[in-house]
């Protein structure tokens, strides 16, 4: 084929490739990309959806970062993620390890142990809420193995984050094991295999070849967790609130009620761009450190 | 590109995307199409109220004007006020709601209030309407000339006591109940029951936690006993001052000091607060007249007492209503006919009496049997005549949620009330 | 009989293996059963110690009961219908962007997937409010329309299937395009097919993504008869926390077809999973 012929038939085909795109980017355009300037707009004036709008530059962004309330629901959020996700990582290796061995009822375990990650999250925190009752069901069987005490989960300002996080360590340690597994079922066989051979006992096996291999999964993990771990809504929600006081109010938490509770748009804009910065810096971080380990 | 650029950049794009939010200038609010006259009508969802306008007057209403069909919702507590506002401001809101007396100032300034339409209502002027009303009782709905809702319950709060429990201890509780809060923590003391494993099997007194506004519908009246308030006269937030702090800490002591309840025990909701005391599991609760007809398994045997008092304060209660509204936002003709809808809704006073337990103060009913067998019809009258609205704000909102999660704190968690009210200070004024 | 060091140390491990994993499992699925268990009692046994697993006798009636209350049934086909609509809409749009980004060459190809990479980092509660702002002014609150496109898209979607169309071999498109096909029908008659697996799979998470959701409702949602499922539990919830049981019998009913369906479904449920996870 002629040269000219080749590439305007490669561009001719190539328009479809484009077109087949648009209705994505489209969109991606009308609903992340526009709002996302928008609200960058928006939280550089002072709204409340009945008033008229009012330029104010970064005033908001000054007044947000001067204010304790703010900062309390930083720390609420960074208490939160800390502890679930490095509970989870630990957690979620040791079941994944465990899940990858051939034991009898290995199946039945895995679809066992998946069931709290389909369970819905709405459906999940009322149930806790209930179980967290001083009568619930947490405090029955702390009492039946000897912790008497009727913990009040919910309301206690120290107990209730931890209350949460609880929950959701519950909720979502198998789908990272199931992660790991996967990375773990992708690591050749040949290498334990040599590793029998050469005599190499279960845990060196474990920080030798595992661990070493696991690494980019690890680091995925890490990054998801994390991430999903900053936008958590629902429980904190549903079942405190924010309380009590505001030990659990959460920053998605915080941007919910500014918006549509106290209706200050542009305030709420002003936390949503904040977040926005940090998880965007975090992510680059991540991404940052990924590409050096390889 | 240069760093500098390109942020000049992203900024000017935000500042034209944010563009949209001067388009639309004052929102006009798009009235669901209508072929037939349709009256948007929402309210917070509490079962009595919402079956007996549900079930009867809409019906009566819809027979005797015929082209007219009212659209009901009854939204749960929790979310109503979010939901109004969205819906309101969305142009998609209700023609007629209700709101609380503490929100009147904020919505009408925000133009969401309707000054009532007096010949909707049959009346040639607005003084001649006035005087068909209770003295007064329009007083918390006046506003900049006009007035801006119509109570469909008038309220203040007593104190509800378990007749039983009372004689359990040897005590009777039409005589014997407790006169001031120390009297309170003390026989509540005694009438407190647990099991073997330290649980309450019932309560003998127990705050509500049902958000901002039962919060300071109760604390209120314990601040206004101090000779406190909670703003200033000039709407200057006064939330650590020494009033507050001992109104907090009186309040607070009941739980942890007298051990009469548990914050975290006990099955009440937004949508059935009475629902411990019902159950016979609380000896005590403060409550209002709306509740007689709900405590149904509590009947004969109850008495309602006079609001406990502070010794040597003033002697002061609380005082409430609830009150239906017109959008300010909609069309002409759905205003109109949205208050004559409110008008029929206000003129069934014996009605919302024996269903729901309201006391509408429009005058036309005081000779009824109902009304003169309400029970305890008296207490609540005296408790009213030393009656005082909560506190005046056009941040009413916020001022109150911040209130709130301090006293979450306080009484919940056990926290300080001076250092809790403190940081509410703080934050109070930082949001003036 | 051999009782060496060595072999006692593998059986102890074991067992310690087996009490650690079986113990897990019953933390694991404990709430669910304990659900399922209160959703039969009447509301004053819930907390009852020593707690009673199968409740005698068990109290069908909550179910008929706590469901004639409101609307459970509308919010069910609500939640099934948005869901649904979502998942079709994001297969759809996902893989022809994926098919797009990857068998074709055009220019600005490698920005424009670079863009859609970093929606990722823009979550939903960070545009909340310019997306209600932005959904009011196109008029789609408390709409379909408005509940289910503006989450329709994700880039997950996009790139997963990317990733999965690149290993469908480049012969078979070009021998159909000799053959005279549009490349619609290419689109739908060959790569569709071959991508059957990750497409059950990207829709099925997609699925629980969209049935689970509670934060955009709960914004777009004014009037009762366009609630969805999560939004009528929790405003259930809310009105009947008196009644513990009721609120389980409502729980319970949300959850058990989910339940079901992954039973019947694992695989695809687990792949779903894990798809999302390879780089």
């Amino acid at each position: 084929m002629r040269r000219g012929h080749k590439t305007s038939y490669i561009r001719k085909i190539g328009r479809y490739g484009f077109y087949f795109v648009l209705p994505a980017l489209l969109f991606f355009l009308a609903f992340n990309f526009f709002p996302m300037f928008y609200a960058l707009g928006v939280s550089l004036f002072k709204y409340d959806l009945l008033t008229e709008p009012e330029f104010v530059g970064l005033a908001n962004y000054k007044d947000v970062l001067t204010d304790p309330v703010f900062w309390r629901s930083a720390l609420a959020t960074v208490i939160y993620v800390f502890g679930t996700c490095v509970s989870i990582w630990f957690i979620s290796f040791v079941l994944a390890t465990m899940l990858s061995k051939k034991c009898w009822g290995r199946g039945v375990f895995r679809t066992i142990y998946f069931v709290p990650v389909i369970m819905s999250l709405v459906v999940t925190s009322i149930i806790w809420k209930f179980m967290y009752h001083p009568y619930g069901l947490v405090n029955s069987m702390l009492a039946w193995i000897g912790l008497k005490e009727s913990y009040h989960w919910l309301t206690d300002t120290t107990l209730a984050p931890i209350a949460l996080i609880i929950l959701s360590i519950w909720k979502g340690t198998p789908y990272y094991a199931v992660l790991f597994l996967a990375g773990i079922e992708n690591i050749p066989v040949q290498y334990y295999e040599a590793a029998m051979i050469d005599g190499v006992g279960p845990f060196k096996k474990l920080i030798h070849i595992t661990w070493p291999l696991l690494k980019p999964t690890t680091l995925f993990i890490i990054v998801i967790s994390v991430i999903i771990g900053l936008r958590v809504f629902i429980p904190q929600e549903i079942i405190t609130d924010g309380g009590p006081g505001d030990v659990t109010r959460v920053i998605t938490l915080l941007i919910y009620q500014t918006a549509f509770n106290f209706y200050k748009m542009s305030r709420a804009a002003t936390i949503s761009i904040i977040m926005f910065f940090f998880i965007a810096g975090f992510s680059i971080f991540q991404f940052r450190l990924f590409r050096e380990k390889r | 590109m240069k760093t500098r650029t390109m942020i000049v950049v992203v900024v000017l794009f935000s500042l034209v995307a944010a563009a949209p939010l001067f388009a639309g200038g004052k929102q006009e609010a798009a009235a669901p199409a209508e072929e037939k006259h349709t009256i948007v009508f929402w309210m917070h969802d509490s079962p009595q109220t919402t079956a007996f306008i549900k079930d009867q007057m809409i019906p009566e209403y819809e027979s005797k004007n015929p082209g007219i069909q009212i659209e009901n919702q009854f939204v749960p507590h929790k979310d109503y006020e979010v939901k109004l506002i969205t819906a309101l401001t969305g142009g998609i809101g209700p023609h007629a709601y209700d709101i609380g007396d503490w929100l009147i100032q904020a919505y009408q300034e925000k133009g969401l209030l309707d000054s009532i339409n007096y010949k909707a209502f049959g009346f040639s002027s607005l003084q001649s309407l006035e005087k068909a009303w209770w003295p007064s009782s329009l007083g918390g709905f006046k506003m900049k000339g006009g007035i801006y809702g119509i109570p469909m319950e008038y309220n203040t709060f007593s104190l509800f006591v378990n007749r039983e429990h009372f004689s359990e201890i040897g005590l009777d509780a039409a005589a014997d109940y407790p006169k001031t809060w120390r009297e309170l923590g003390e026989i509540g003391s005694k009438l407190v029951k647990k099991d073997s494993n330290g649980r309450f099997t019932r309560e003998a007194f127990d705050w509500p936690y049902l958000g901002s506004v039962w919060t300071l519908l109760t604390l209120e009246p314990l601040i206004n006993q101090n000779r406190g308030n909670v703003v200033n006269s000039d709407g200057s937030p006064n939330i650590d001052s020494k009033e507050v702090i001992d109104a907090l800490a009186t309040y607070k002591g009941l739980i942890w000091e007298y051990g009469t309840g548990d914050p975290a025990v006990g099955i009440s909701s937004g949508t059935n607060p009475n629902a411990d005391f019902n159950a016979g599991d609380l000896s005590m609760w403060i409550t209002g007249p709306w509740a007689q007809p709900l405590i149904t398994d509590m009947h004969g045997k109850y008495d309602v007492v006079p609001l406990p008092q502070t010794e040597g304060g003033k002697e002061s209660t609380i005082l409430y209503a609830w009150a239906w509204v017109v959008n300010g936002m909609a069309e002409d003709k759905n205003k109109e006919k949205a208050w004559h809808w409110l008008n029929f809704l206000s003129s069934n006073q014996v009605g919302f009496l024996t269903e729901c337990g309201y006391l509408q103060p429009r005058i036309g009913w005081e000779d009824t049997k109902e009304f003169k067998e309400f029970p305890f019809m008296q207490v609540f009258y005296d408790d009213m005549a030393n009656g005082k609205f909560m506190f005046r704000s056009n941040k009413w909102a916020e001022l109150g949620e911040i209130m709130d999660r301090a006293v979450q704190k306080a009484v919940k968690s056990n926290e300080d009330p001076e250092k809790v009210l403190k940081a509410a200070q703080a934050e109070a004024e930082k949001i003036m | 009989m051999n009782t060496s060091p060595v072999v006692f140390r593998k059986y102890f491990l074991k067992t310690i293996f087996y009490i650690v994993i079986i113990g897990g499992a019953l933390l694991a699925i404990l709430p669910f059963v304990w659900m399922l268990s209160s959703s039969l009692k009447s509301a004053n046994e819930v907390f009852k110690i020593p707690i009673q697993w199968i409740p005698f006798p068990p109290r069908w009636a909550n179910y008929s009961e706590a469901l004639s209350k409101g609307d459970m049934v509308l919010y069910y086909l609500n939640s099934i219908f948005v869901s649904g609509a979502t998942v079709a809409i994001r297969i759809l749009v996902c893989s022809l962007a994926g098919y797009g980004l990857i068998k074709f060459q055009f220019p600005g190809r490698g920005l424009i997937f670079v863009f859609i990479l970093s929606t990722l980092m823009i979550p939903a509660e960070v545009i909340l409010v310019p997306l209600f702002l932005t959904v009011k002014g196109l008029g789609w609150l408390d709409t379909y329309q408005g509940l289910i496109l503006p989450l329709s898209v994700s880039a997950f979607g996009v790139f997963i299937m990317r990733q999965h169309i690149q290993a469908i071999p480049d012969d078979l498109i070009s021998s159909a395009r000799i053959d005279g096909s549009s490349e619609l029908n290419i689109f739908f008659r060959i790569i569709i097919p071959l991508s059957a697996a990750s497409l059950v799979a990207l829709g099925i998470f997609t699925f629980i993504e969209s049935w689970d959701n509670l934060i955009w409702p709960l914004v777009i949602v004014a009037s009762d008869r366009m609630k969805t499922l999560t939004l009528g539990i929790a405003a259930f919830e809310n009105t009947y926390k008196t009644n513990y049981a009721y609120v389980m019998a409502v729980a319970s009913v949300a959850t058990i077809p989910i339940i079901i369906t992954y039973a019947i479904f694992q695989r695809y449920f687990i792949e779903g999973i894990t798809l999302s996870g390879f780089k």
